[in-house]
């Protein structure tokens, strides 16, 4: 079930919520971070063994997140395929003619090689960054005039729960001038370091299966 | 057997050998010499420094000198042996032998200290013997000319076979030495084992094929004096830690009297800290005492063992990097503080000293705490009686078998039909059901269960002539890289800013730490001044609060064996007459224990209920190691809620283990019977711990072993880093999508054999239903739970604030006790 929580960034309502994104309600935009598309499948080349149901599972919560919002365009800010083309991206290809109308912007990330192949594959706009205002949307977390909004981290904290069992969940980071977006696909690792190097980051958004909570950092 | 091994030629050859260096055989070298002539295969019982190496190799060689004409050229005798660090010193006794004996044999090592061209030189002339390690014997069958190699091999020894048995390094012994088998039929396989709880099972294991075989027991026993150190004061309430100052003038004077002495520690932050202050209590010892453990640099280790064997260095504190390897002739004493957590481990420390047959080993036990002097007397019963801990078998893991059959791809490739009988043939995998078989060939084939098939995952490919093989070089050199069943954690060097290195540590530990954090390694406060690359960089610093370094795998459990007459002496330890001194000393303790509360014999179980300002607290004693108690704890605790909603925190250590709530808690007998109960164990077990976070940290392991996440890459493929994934996160994955998938089935087992401890727990739950129960309640802490508490306090308190708060417990405790005498 999408649990949200809504937050006033640059006077504009965003919706953040514990399937790893953000939906911008005045502009039916969905944005969200490192999908990470064909990550099993190229480490299966590797003669790594991992089964197909890992890249379903980030498109059926993909499909979710579309059919709940229905928006109108969808960003990702970056590193959306891990490691360009194959079998993987096939099903995510085909995945996308689910929705025929729903245009995409992709923020190039440092896994999306061949971009230009990418962009007439998928029908995609591919571009370096992108500025909706009050939104700056780029890959790398930055600063600058606009609120940025960005991936690339996988932020993430560690919790202490009872009996010294400690928990890792994925989260969002925002101040005032940025946010920053848990990646989305399921398979990608914590950077639970981050956050601690960065006490300025005040405002964190735990995600996880119950729902989304924001914490003190 | 026609003719008697003693009237034969090759005997009379080795027996002038012998003869000549002074060297009478022992009764059961020369029954294995006779064994081995008779064909048969076994397993070779006898303590360290009796010669067990030269039952089976002389065997060998007396056979060859009987029999020349069975003997074709080339290799001849595998000698697998654990330790790399023995494996030159048996070399070179063998290679001499051979030469006195007037062989042209060569005695070669092989394991993983050789350089790339020194093993293509070895491997185009084999040695007569190779000594080896089982991973490297797994590289040497992952070579396209195996079988060339082992055409005319006629025995497979494993030395050290107690330390292979109970591990996975032991299942990667079993597969090799079935597929040796298939390619040298009639190959004798002989054990060199201590003595272990389970000998008959170890040599099913290693032997588990129709053909004569038996066991060769020395029926020698090591001379060992077991010597606990008294304390000069007895603290009634004991606690963990504290004693080490005081303790060490006790030392001291033993060092003095010793030629060499060894210290033996359970954890690396113990040896930090005894190293320092024998330092501090003795500074003539600068220079003559030196520390060891798996952190300090490999070069300073060598020195150490060096200068240990030369006699130079009088004192050497160490963690179990010193329980095996070679003899060091100049040992005399050994010192072990705090509980060995084991019978076997504490006579094998022991015999780290006066190691030759006729000698006599010493060791000194020095409690952390008086409770622990109990062990002592434990330990000595132990002896007497020889009971010896178990090592139980590793079978159908899964992770060593895929990386097997993978590295027979990588070589000359395999049969499925072939293969899989001498799978089945081995102890490991004798229940491998069809199914398993299958799913295992398809993980390999196809990446996964029988509903997929990945045109990327090409691993192992099956070829025209029906052999399965692995094509992709870049999947046969990672394979290559990451052969063998050690998981280490990631490790990183620590070096000074100005040069020169002091040790390895886990990168968990030092990328917590921040700039300026001091630390304490290779007995030198550091402080962190920064981490670059692989390497953390650090100063000599004076600050006070230097952390120890945390060890996670530092807490080994009690082990059953030293409970059970750990529960028996402390049963017996108020009889009017007890003889152990240890006992003795602590009679206060003792008495004080059975005022306030009671002293369990070994049919008795105690439960103590003790309500003060600190809380209200529950203490169960069980006695069976940390481990079994952190499961016992999660399970009364949520026993106890089903019967009224109350949360606990809860403490343990080897002993016992606590429950302690703010809220009032009132048990009756009754309700804390069904506690106890043994009904419905495992599913209440199920429902009081997160089974799938304690599989998660196993399957670190098994993903690494099987290959689903690399440990190794070549230096300069930055590229590769990109096929890294946590094992964390493919664990969750195959959790959600694919829960049949055997990996992870084991690491829920191996949660059920080595965390929870299912069959000891079950033993447990028995044994406390047969019990008498016993329940007290008091105001004040016992004897016996006043470490548990410590402990706990322990958790979330510096140690300055800890001292002082113990104090006043302390002061609370006996304000308590003495209002209550009065009422």
């Amino acid at each position: 079930m999408i649990q949200q929580l809504e937050i006033i960034s640059g006077g504009e309502r965003l919706l953040l919520n514990n399937y790893r994104s953000i939906f911008w309600p005045a502009r039916k935009m969905l944005t969200l971070a490192d999908l990470h598309a064909g990550k099993p499948a190229h480490f299966r080349r590797h003669g790594i063994a991992l089964p197909q149901q890992i890249i379903q599972r980030d498109l059926d919560r993909l499909t979710v997140l579309i059919e709940h919002y229905t928006p109108t365009q969808v960003v990702v800010v970056g590193d959306m395929l891990h490691s360009g083309r194959n079998s993987e991206t096939e099903i995510f290809s085909k995945w996308l003619k689910k929705f025929p109308s729903l245009k995409w912007i992709l923020i190039k990330g440092n896994h999306d090689r061949n971009l230009l192949e990418l962009s007439e594959f998928f029908h995609f706009d591919v571009v370096d960054s992108l500025e909706v205002s009050p939104f700056h949307f780029v890959h790398h977390p930055q600063e600058g005039d606009l609120i940025t909004i960005s991936g690339h981290i996988h932020p993430g904290v560690k919790l202490r729960g009872a009996n010294r069992q400690g928990l890792k969940l994925p989260c969002f980071l925002v101040l005032p001038k940025q946010i920053i977006l848990p990646a989305f696909s399921l398979f990608t690792g914590l950077d639970t370091d981050f956050v601690k190097h960065h006490p300025e980051f005040t405002s964190v958004y735990v995600v996880s299966d119950e729902g989304i909570f924001e914490t003190k950092n | 057997m026609k003719t008697k091994t003693p009237s034969t030629h090759g005997y009379q050859i080795i027996s002038d050998w012998m003869n000549s260096s002074s060297i009478k055989p022992f009764p059961y070298q020369q029954k294995t010499w006779e064994l081995f002539a008779g064909g048969y295969s076994g397993l070779v019982v006898a303590p360290t420094g009796f010669g067990k190496t030269f039952s089976v190799f002389l065997a060998l060689v007396i056979d060859y000198l009987n029999h020349p004409q069975k003997y074709k050229p080339g290799l001849k005798m595998l000698w697998i042996t654990p330790l790399r660090s023995l494996s030159k010193d048996l070399t070179r006794a063998m290679q001499s032998a051979v030469e006195e004996i007037g062989l042209d044999w060569t005695v070669g090592l092989r394991n993983g200290d050789l350089t790339p061209a020194e093993k293509q030189r070895q491997t185009r002339n084999l040695p007569e013997i190779l000594v080896i390690t089982p991973e490297s014997l797994h590289l040497l069958l992952a070579q396209k000319a195996k079988s060339s190699f082992f055409r005319n091999l006629h025995c497979v020894v494993a030395d050290e076979w107690h330390e292979l048995l109970g591990s996975k390094r032991g299942v990667l012994t079993e597969l090799a030495i079935a597929h040796l088998r298939s390619i040298a039929p009639g190959l004798k396989v002989w054990g060199l084992t201590a003595t272990i709880g389970n000998l008959d099972e170890a040599l099913q294991v290693l032997v588990p094929w129709q053909t004569p075989k038996t066991l060769v027991e020395a029926g020698m026993k090591k001379k060992i004096e077991i010597t606990p150190v008294i304390p000069d004061e007895l603290d009634v309430l004991p606690w963990g830690g504290h004693m080490g100052s005081s303790m060490v003038s006790k030392i001291l004077p033993i060092i003095n009297q010793s030629k060499t002495t060894l210290v033996f520690t359970n954890t690396r932050a113990q040896a930090e800290t005894w190293y320092m202050n024998l330092i501090d209590a003795d500074p003539m010892l600068a220079g003559l005492i030196a520390i060891h453990h798996s952190s300090i640099d490999a070069h300073l280790r060598t020195w150490i063992e060096d200068n240990l064997a030369s006699g130079y260095l009088k004192v050497v504190v160490s963690t179990s990097s010193l329980d095996l390897g070679v003899d060091f002739k100049p040992v005399d004493t050994v010192i072990q503080i705090g509980s060995p957590k084991g019978v076997a481990r504490f006579l094998q420390r022991a015999g780290r000293s006066g190691h030759s047959p006729f000698e006599t080993s010493r060791i000194f036990f020095v409690p952390t705490h008086s409770l622990e002097l109990i062990e002592a007397a434990a330990l000595k019963k132990a002896w007497k009686e020889q009971q010896f801990e178990k090592r139980i078998p590793v079978v159908l893991s899964f992770d060593v078998l895929v990386q097997f059959l993978v590295t027979l791809a990588v070589g000359e490739g395999f049969r499925v039909d072939e293969l899989k009988e001498q799978v089945k043939s081995t102890f490991a995998f004798g229940a491998i059901t069809d199914d398993e078989w299958s799913w295992a060939m398809m993980f390999i084939t196809r990446g996964g269960s029988s509903l997929q098939n990945y045109e990327e995952y090409h691993k192992v490919v099956l070829d025209d002539d029906g052999m399965h093989r692995v094509k992709s070089r870049k999947v046969a050199m990672l394979h290559r890289m990451n052969i063998g069943a050690i998981v280490s954690d990631a490790m990183m060097r620590v070096k000074f800013f100005s040069g020169g290195y002091i040790g390895m540590l886990e990168e968990y530990f030092l990328t917590r730490l921040q700039k300026g954090d001091a630390f304490i390694l290779a007995g030198r406060v550091v402080e962190l001044v920064a981490i670059r690359e692989a390497e953390a960089l650090v100063r000599l610093s004076k600050k006070k609060n230097a952390r120890a370094v945390s060890y996670m795998g530092g807490r080994l459990p009690l082990s059953s064996q030293l409970s059970f007459y750990l529960r028996q002496k402390l049963g017996e330890s108020l009889l009017a007459d007890v003889r152990d001194k240890e006992l003795k000393f602590l009679q206060p303790l003792l008495k004080d224990q059975l005022a306030v509360s009671h002293i369990p014999t070994y049919d008795e179980f105690l439960v103590e209920a003790i309500s003060n300002k600190y809380g209200n607290h529950l203490f169960f004693y069980p006695f069976e190691g940390r481990q079994v108690h952190e499961v016992m704890a999660a399970l009364f605790a949520w026993r106890i809620a089903q019967l009224f909603p109350v949360s606990f925190s809860m403490a343990m250590n080897d002993y016992g283990f606590e429950l302690l709530t703010d809220k009032p808690l009132a048990l009756t007998e009754e309700q804390l019977l069904t506690i106890l109960n043994p009904d419905n164990l495992i599913g209440d077990v199920m429902s009081s711990i997160n089974a799938a976070e304690m599989a998660r940290r196993k399957f670190r392991d098994i993903a690494v072993i099987s290959g689903l996440v690399i440990q190794n890459m070549p230096g300069r493929q930055q590229k590769l880093k990109s096929i890294q994934a946590s094992s964390g996160i493919i664990f969750k994955a195959l959790d959600d999508v694919d829960p049949q998938n055997l990996l992870l089935r084991q690491a829920y087992a191996e949660v059920f054999n080595s965390q929870i401890e299912e069959a000891r727990l079950q033993e447990a739950f028995k044994r406390i239903a047969a019990s008498r129960i016993v329940f007290k309640q008091s105001t004040r802490f016992t004897p016996l739970s006043f470490p548990i508490k410590v402990d706990s306090l322990r958790q979330s308190l510096s140690s300055e604030d800890l001292v002082t708060r113990i104090e006043r417990m302390k002061m609370v405790n006996s304000a308590t006790g003495k209002k209550s005498k009065t009422q």
